[in-house]
């Protein structure tokens, strides 16, 4: 049940018109839950096991470690072993053998493994991570373990972020669960602006760059390298709007309902650096392995080369978190190079000269020959994009100049909102031109079929 | 890595406050409400002929059905409705059965083609409901097709998964139609196809216009001057059938004989509903006689031939017993037959004249 669709609009309306009704009885959290579960039922009923086990398990693990604090290390020990077994077992569990394979084919040896055909699980990237946090959380003295094991469980399961974050902290949810919010015409007008604006991101530009990349990435080989450049830079929008726009209905959504969640971006390709860029791009997940990998590992208090692995480290595994494949591992540690040269050159004085709309161009165009990489559906169609685009192979092309017009439009109003013109685009009248252009885009070139988004498969 | 406090809540995404959302919805809601009524006002009129029908690639454009029939009922006596056997397939505009008649009667426009390609009783009844609004007070003649009840599968009372023509006709909210299978994204959407204008007039841009093909699509797949040098500004002409007026026999093309069963008129989905086309017309004031179809005789067993015959009979009967006119239109032979239930050139021809006889059409003017 994809948030842009029909379906989720028929069910939610009077789901949230129910809750703000019993929102201060007794009934709000199993109405939440019960609505929670049942959303991730239409997405599969199998998976709704597993979200389960990750609630039940992680919640026995914060107790424990509450109730045990000399065994703290084992509850949560306990914890990571469930998140990341389950983890491995379904997305990683393919990806191990058949490397594994390959390295003792080059040894001399031929064992014959089964395939593990399983069923991912949607979300399960995002909610094991959601999960683990609290009992990390819990371990750290940060949190208190929840006693409520239905509000913990409504907190696992918070429909809006179930399937593609933001990977919310439990701090800031739980305490939202314990009470009911406030819910006032500000919140609706809130809400609702905020999920068609992610609904016009997705529906309007990211579905429409998507014809535009699709074909050019899905035979790379067959495009010259003006097409396979431009679909690069089609990509770099497309999945820009694809994952926004989900943050937005998932937060849109989310406020509907009272509950304010966090960020997941800020105008990303206005990032002045490789590090701003991650400080603006999928905020949640860069915050947690931020707070759950790079700080533990020593973070920055290091002499520099510690702080560069610490990053690399941190980089590869968000790399892989993305997906089972060594795309995803490449796409990590450039990313991870690119922090570490951003860092370097920092402390240099003519990089501190350069002019921000130049350092702008650079990273937008350093972050797009990254996603090459995360698009490409192997290492030989990345490169073949790469040889096309460098080698500038002649080809058929022509250039798509209405997604590229709206797309620039979006650009130049991020990069307006983050200079000091903003009041210009906070004036009524902008803002309701903006908006009033969305929708009609929306109601004009959003009709057609659904498509998936591209995180969800994480 | 990132931060999770102090981000403006919306650097990203416009959130708007209440009394600017309700402007913003009030501006666009003008817009939507104002957009269809203006086009329909300034929209090209399709050019009416004697043998005019409507374009193939247009099937699916309901909303230019409304605004076509409009413009077909001011201008001929009486009406046909039907599926593709009336809308004339695999003969050109000049060689389908209204178009024959007018021809007979001295070129005047007295038979309107009202037909499209795959209109079965349950499409023609919403199509009628929705959009047919402009059929008052007419003689109509109503095609009954017998393929529609061949099958319980062409009939939508099995329950096997089926994709049948126009289903966005369909009831989208009636579960006892069991072999249409949407989700409820597709059904919800269809639904409001027919009650919001601007959406069906969404349908009719895509299928006049931009070749059946999402506008979206369109604009990232190929340069925005093509999209316009491909765009058509004008409705799409009664288009010429390749081949059209030769095709081969269904015994040429190697159609086997075949064995069906048939659905009987008071199980039949499809009857139920072509009754109520028939009292939706009615009591729009129109005078409604029902032209029995045939069903290729030749190219079935025996045994399907006598559950084909004891169906037209029952049909027959009950049509006659309610009141209902009916032309009872013969079987042709095997060599005027192209498949199972549409006739070649020569067929057309020969149902044209057996209903020349039958009609009055000095009479059929006046109701």
């Amino acid at each position: 049940m994809l948030f842009q669709s029909w379906s989720f609009l028929i069910c939610f309306l009077p789901f949230a018109a129910l809750y703000a009704l019993l929102r201060r009885t007794r009934l709000r959290l199993p109405l939440l839950l019960a609505g929670s579960y049942a959303f991730y039922a239409c997405w599969d009923f199998r998976s709704v096991f597993f979200l389960a086990l990750i609630t039940l398990g992680d919640y026995g693990f914060g107790r424990g470690i509450a109730a045990v604090p000399r065994a703290k290390k084992w509850f949560l020990g306990g914890s990571l072993l469930l998140n990341l077994g389950v983890l491995c077992s379904f997305k990683y569990l393919n990806f191990i053998t058949e490397n594994l394979l390959l390295l003792l084919e080059k040894c001399g040896v031929t064992p014959e493994v089964p395939e593990f055909d399983w069923l991912l699980p949607v979300g399960l990237s995002f909610f094991t991570f959601k999960s683990m946090s609290y009992t990390c959380d819990v371990y750290f003295g940060r949190l208190h373990a929840e006693r409520d094991l239905l509000r913990y469980a409504a907190y696992v399961s918070f429909f809006p972020q179930l399937i593609a974050g933001p990977i919310e902290r439990a701090g800031s949810l739980l305490p939202q669960l314990r009470h009911a919010m406030p819910l006032a015409g500000n919140d609706f007008a809130a809400g609702a602006s905020i999920f068609l604006t992610g609904v016009f991101k997705k529906v309007v530009m990211a579905d429409m760059l998507a014809a535009y990349v699709n074909p050019v990435y899905d035979a790379p080989a067959e495009f010259g390298g003006a097409a396979l450049l431009c679909a690069s830079y089609a990509f770099a929008w497309q999945i820009y709007f694809d994952f926004s726009g989900l943050s937005d209905m998932a937060r849109g959504a989310a406020r509907l309902l009272g509950f304010r969640t966090v960020l997941n971006f800020d105008n990303p390709y206005v990032a002045v650096d490789v590090r701003d860029f991650w400080r603006r791009w999928h905020i949640s997940l860069s915050s947690w392995f931020r707070d759950y990998l790079y700080i533990p590992l020593g973070g920055s208090r290091r002499i520099r080369i510690r702080v560069w692995w610490n990053v690399l480290v941190t980089m590869l595994v968000s790399g892989l978190w993305h997906g089972a494949a060594w795309t995803f591992i490449v796409w990590g540690g450039l990313n991870g190079l690119g922090s570490i040269a951003s860092s370097e050159f920092d402390r240099k004085a003519w990089y501190q000269k350069i002019p921000k709309p130049v350092k702008q161009l650079l990273v937008f165009n350093f972050i797009t020959l990254t996603w090459v990489f995360f698009r490409a559906a192997s290492f030989d169609d990345a490169f073949e994009v790469l040889r096309g685009i460098f080698t500038w192979r002649a080809g058929e092309f022509f250039f798509p100049a209405v997604p590229a017009a709206l797309a620039a439009a979006v650009w130049l109003y991020q990069l307006v909102w983050a200079s000091r013109r903003r009041p210009i685009l906070a004036h009524p009248v902008a803002r309701v031109a903006a908006f009033a252009l969305a929708l009609l885009a929306i109601l004009v070139l959003g009709a057609g079929a659904n498509t998936p988004f591209i995180y969800q498969q994480f | 890595m990132g931060k999770l406090k102090n981000i403006p809540d919306n650097a990203d995404a416009l959130s708007l406050a209440p009394k600017t959302l309700l402007l913003t919805a009030a501006v666009v809601l003008g817009i939507v409400l104002g957009i269809a009524p203006w086009y329909a006002g300034k929209k090209q009129d399709p050019v009416i002929k004697p043998d005019f029908r409507l374009s193939h690639d247009l099937r699916d454009d309901y909303w230019g059905y409304r605004h076509t029939a409009h413009k077909v009922c001011e201008q001929y006596h009486s009406v046909f409705i039907g599926d593709s056997v009336i809308w004339g397939m695999y003969v050109d505009n000049a060689h389908t059965i209204p178009a024959l008649l007018n021809q007979d009667l001295g070129g005047e426009k007295e038979f309107g083609n009202l037909a499209i390609d795959g209109l079965h009783p349950v499409a023609m009844e919403t199509l009628i409901d929705c959009y047919g609004g402009a059929i008052r007070g007419k003689q109509v003649y109503l095609y009954w097709n017998p393929l529609w009840m061949n099958t319980p599968l062409y009939d939508l009372s099995g329950s096997k998964e089926f994709s049948i023509n126009h289903p966005r006709l369909l009831p989208q909210f009636d579960w006892s139609i069991k072999s249409y299978r949407a989700s409820l994204d597709d059904r919800a959407g269809a639904f409001l196809d027919r009650v919001l204008e601007y959406r069906a007039m969404l349908h009719h841009f895509r299928a006049a216009f931009l070749d059946n093909e999402d506008l979206k699509t369109r604009l990232a797949k190929h340069p925005a001057a093509e999209v316009w040098k491909r765009c058509r500004f004008s409705f799409a002409p009664g288009e010429k059938h390749k081949n059209a007026n030769s095709r081969a026999t269904w015994k040429q093309a190697g159609i086997p004989q075949q064995d069906w069963p048939f659905v009987k008129p008071d199980n039949s989905r499809q009857f139920r509903s072509f009754r109520a086309v028939i009292r939706k017309l009615q009591r729009r004031g129109n005078r409604v006689r029902v032209v029995l179809g045939t069903l290729n005789p030749h190219m079935q067993t025996p045994e399907s031939l006598a559950r084909y015959r004891k169906l037209r009979a029952e049909v027959a009967a009950e049509l006659a017993g309610a009141g209902i006119e009916v032309i009872d239109l013969p079987e042709l032979a095997s060599e005027e037959y192209a498949d199972a239930s549409h006739p070649l050139a020569a067929g057309y021809r020969t149902l044209a004249d057996f209903m020349l006889k039958q009609l009055t059409p000095s009479q059929d003017k006046k109701i």
